[in-house]
């Protein structure tokens, strides 16, 4: 079972995902104290997660591991 | 059903032509709320997020979508879903920064963001590629549904792209902006419904899960295809151009979408939209799109199909084979909602582009509104017929994935790097983002003439397909390079030019949008009766009001009819101008916003705080 895709679009397409919440915060364009900014990067933490899990599990799956 | 090639049965020509009128009628319901500009491309800026999240689904899944990846999904198999599954990785970029970057100044377009953050000439070439980038995709759309419907009914492939395109153009060109969004919300559902419809059916026919996933090959089982290879689907090919470039534009530079975005009521709207769009509606989307190809390659396994069906035909092949008389028209009126609901946002689009970053500024300045409305309804028509005109070309080429591979591939790179690095680094000068534009483009150009100059990006892909899909990162790449070398030998503008439009500076742009300060208190909703005043400019609150909102004196508040599932229709912002001595839930509204947002007043209403 080959995971170089999984591992490349989670590890290229990760580091992406980072800039993008990053740079913002580190530019001060959001706050952790103001709640909707908060929500907003926790759903976008929790659906990278999400997206990682399901790919990991349908590559098992698919792969007859599971 | 016997054969494969039998389809269409009259009940089905009926189900197809009762939907046109249905579509047809419910957007031109929509044509009275349309009384401005604002209206017609924005759709008064008042929608609530689960209407735009749907009607953004329709918009994403183009008629070529269902042909283009129950083809893939029939040759390679659920991998087919990988260009639907990688929008998160922009979600930072869109939700934190380029959105809010357009929401906030009251940015209507790419082209008037050039135009403030770089220069005119930079704004006239963005124009020029974002004209050229949406009146091909509506070419590539009409023809893919001429190319179905010729596969169904066996009617010419340019008269079915003129009959799509007439429908699409009237109703677009009464009620705009408000009547795509309403459209498009009964779309999206259908096409989900279809899909999933189908894929049930499927599973039935194959006699369930088990059988069918047997039916698939090992690959054809995995999330992902092959690293490299072959050269015509290959996992890192697809990972730049689909999930890096073309995400990035999609959403970054295609008007349709902007103007999407910027129809929604705030920018916590914009968030939970596009947030839920990319978690839960895309990756159904995907399955949606993808399943009659899997089903087909496991019917092809048990010898239902046979073994030399055109993937091309695939997904009418397996609609025909599972679905009866009526069903398989509903099917195809699916197929039809897809189309419909990408032609008019793009028609739409285009007419925004051509009125506000072309004929305003150029033409005929300082008009009235009425007179720009009369324009922008005028473009929107020519919009459709430039389309079918592009219909022929597209026919042209031998693969449809391939074709908008190519079309996309060459033009978008450029014009994504610029809108990044316009937001994210405030060293990047105006000639670098010209050249950008320019030379970015003509580098893609030259890379389609000579491909071995992408081979040092090929990631081991066989050059033999002229690296299509690389296509996207060497074009990224150079872009970069191109922007990172001008800038160093150019002077970038004073930071006070560039306040409110680069990263770092969106609280600025935030207070610009309200008129003032920004309030840190939390705001809240409430329930309140309404009176109107033709004393007023804005909205006079009472204290029990402003109490239970958390709003004072300059803030910005919406009021909307308190039925949530009228999405925003009848809906308006306003800034608060008075506070009245009041314990009841009163506001007292200016006339003119009442009519601006369809209120009624008679009927209790919903206060929110925003800014």
């Amino acid at each position: 079972m080959d995971l170089t895709p999984l591992i490349y679009q989670f590890l290229v397409g990760g580091v992406i995902f980072t800039l993008g919440i990053a740079i913002p915060w580190l530019a001060g364009d959001y706050s952790w104290r103001r709640r909707e900014d908060r929500l907003t990067v926790k759903y976008m933490l929790a659906g990278f997660i999400i997206y990682l899990a399901v790919q990991v599990i349908w590559h098992c799956y698919g792969g007859g591991v599971i | 059903m016997e054969g494969t090639t039998v389809i269409g049965t009259r009940l089905d020509y009926w189900v197809i032509i009762g939907y046109f009128v249905l579509i047809f009628g419910f957007g031109f319901t929509f044509a009275r709320f349309t009384r401005t500009t604002r209206d017609f491309f924005f759709g008064g800026q008042r929608f609530s997020w689960w209407l735009i999240t749907f009607s953004c689904v329709a918009s994403v899944v183009g008629s070529y979508s269902f042909i283009k990846y129950s083809a893939a999904g029939f040759r390679y198999g659920t991998s087919s879903t990988m260009a639907y599954m990688n929008d998160w990785i922009v979600v930072g970029f869109l939700l934190l920064g380029w959105l809010p970057i357009l929401y906030f100044n009251r940015i209507m377009s790419v082209p008037e963001y050039f135009r403030k953050r770089f220069d005119a000439r930079t704004g006239v070439m963005a124009t020029i590629i974002v004209l050229i980038y949406m009146v091909g995709y509506i070419g590539i759309n009409l023809y893919t549904m001429g190319v179905a419907l010729n596969a169904m009914l066996g009617t010419d492939v340019v008269l079915s792209a003129v009959l799509v395109a007439v429908v699409c153009a009237l109703y677009v060109t009464a009620g705009g902006q408000t009547s795509v969004i309403m459209t498009d919300l009964i779309q999206g559902v259908i096409l989900l419904i279809a899909g999933f419809l189908l894929f049930g059916l499927g599973l039935g026919l194959l006699g369930g899960w088990e059988r069918f996933w047997e039916g698939l090959p090992l690959l054809h089982r995995l999330p992902f295809s092959r690293f490299n290879e072959p050269h015509q689907f290959h996992f890192v090919g697809i990972f730049w151009q689909d999930g890096i470039s073309n995400t990035f534009a999609l959403y970054m530079m295609n008007q349709g979408f902007i103007l999407r975005f910027l129809s929604l009521k705030s920018v916590k709207e914009i968030r939970k939209t596009f947030l839920s769009l990319i978690l839960v509606l895309m990756p159904l989307a995907a399955i949606a799109v993808s399943n009659a190809g899997w089903l087909g390659r496991s019917m092809v396994s048990q010898g239902i199909l046979p073994q030399d069906v055109d993937p091309n035909q695939i997904f009418v092949q397996v609609a025909g084979r599972i679905c009866g008389p009526g069903l398989f028209g509903f099917v195809m009126a699916a197929l039809s909602a897809a189309l419909m609901s990408t032609i008019d946002t793009l028609i739409n689009a285009v007419s925004a582009i051509a009125v506000n970053d072309v004929y305003r500024p150029y033409v005929r300045t300082g008009a009235s509104d009425a007179h720009y409305l009369r324009v922008a309804r005028g473009v929107s028509m020519s919009a459709a017929l430039i389309g079918i005109a592009l219909v022929p070309v597209f026919a042209s080429f031998n693969s449809i994935y391939v074709a908008h591979g190519s079309f996309t591939a060459a033009i978008t790179p450029a014009m994504v790097v610029t809108i990044v690095l316009g937001v994210y680094w405030r060293r990047y000068t105006s000639r670098a983002a010209f050249w950008t534009l320019l030379g970015g483009s003509i580098v893609v150009v030259l890379s389609i003439v000579w491909p071995v100059v992408i081979s040092p990006l090929s990631h081991g892909v066989d050059p033999a397909g002229g690296f299509k899909y690389m296509r996207a990162l060497f074009g990224l790449s150079m872009s970069v390079v191109i922007a990172v070398l001008v800038s160093a030998f150019t002077r970038a503008k004073d930071p006070r030019e560039i306040e409110g439009l680069v990263i770092g500076t969106i609280r600025s742009a935030m207070e610009r949008f309200k008129g003032g300060p920004l309030s840190e208190e939390e705001g809240g909703e409430a329930i309140v009766t309404i009176l109107g005043s033709d004393d007023l400019e804005g909205v006079s609150i009472s204290t029990g009001v402003a109490v239970a909102i958390g709003a004072g004196n300059g803030d910005v508040v919406y009021l909307s009819d308190r039925r949530r599932w009228l999405g925003g229709l009848r809906s308006v912002h306003a800034t608060v101008t008075d506070l009245h001595d009041d314990e009841e839930m009163t506001v007292v509204v200016a006339r003119s916003l009442i009519t601006e947002g369809s209120l009624l007043p008679r009927r209790d209403q919903r206060i929110e705080k925003i800014l």
